[in-house]
């Protein structure tokens, strides 16, 4: 999966943004000094991303290579592994790991890494995409054919019908 | 879309984002009004810390389903 300059993000300016944007102003992503405690036996020093900013980046990731290959994101599973600070760069990336062929679609499982400028690991997860299977003709009407068997009964299919089609644009 | 308050319990300061998994089942299009709801399933304490296992539901104005997630929290105790 390509990556893109677009993908990898600077905490600092994005932590303020996502402030804003999600309307969550918790002290983990503001105040320095409460980040100063301990967290049970964690103690991050200093104030860390959002996960939902993180997730954000690599649903950005995963959408940039879909949508233009007729693919929807279907679901995306992460996990954290290292805190996120102000001064950090991310960059997710994204492998293939199983495509199957179903009747309805194509499924495709991405395992996804997030890495910092210091090449560590942050973050990993799976996403979840699929390709749906587009029909190569469009039933515009069945009909029975009169006189030739009883048509709409009860059951199964009886008799003769007049199936018309027009082929399915792209 | 109200949001949830800030003095609600789900939001209390401190809290950490463990992990959650989303899946996107139909789009949200402008014009859509969204419906989240969302309840705490479960309650535990693993590595001496107090984990909180969330259930989300968005729902748009006809009743679907437009994306859900199941998410894990860590919480000052």
């Amino acid at each position: 999966m390509p990556s893109r300059d677009r993908n990898s993000r600077s905490a600092a300016k994005s932590i303020r943004l996502f402030c804003d944007a999600s309307l969550d102003y918790n002290p983990l992503h503001l105040d320095d000094d409460y980040m100063k405690g301990n967290f049970g036996k964690t103690n991050f020093g200093g104030v860390i991303m959002h996960g939902m900013n993180n997730f954000g980046l690599i649903s950005r990731m995963i959408t940039d290579w879909a949508y233009p290959a007729g693919a929807i994101h279907r679901r995306l599973e992460t996990r954290w592994l290292k805190p996120i600070r102000p001064g950090d760069t991310i960059q997710p990336t994204g492998i293939v790991k199983s495509k199957q062929a179903t009747v309805i679609s194509r499924w495709v499982l991405i395992d996804v890494v997030v890495r910092n400028q210091n090449n560590e690991k942050v973050a990993t997860g799976e996403g979840h995409g699929r390709v749906p299977a587009e029909p190569a003709v469009r039933i515009l009407n069945l009909e029975p054919v009169p006189g030739f068997g009883p048509g709409w009964a009860k059951g199964p299919l009886k008799g003769l019908f007049r199936l018309t089609f027009d082929r399915r644009m792209a | 879309m109200p949001c949830t308050p800030a003095d609600d319990w789900m939001r209390s300061p401190g809290t950490v984002n463990a992990g959650q998994s989303w899946s996107y089942n139909i789009p949200a299009r402008p014009g859509d009004v969204i419906k989240l709801q969302a309840r705490a399933l479960d309650k535990f304490i693993k590595r001496e810390r107090l984990f909180v296992v969330h259930d989300n539901v968005f729902f748009n104005q006809h009743g679907e389903v437009i994306c859900s997630g199941r998410g894990w929290t860590i919480r000052p105790q």
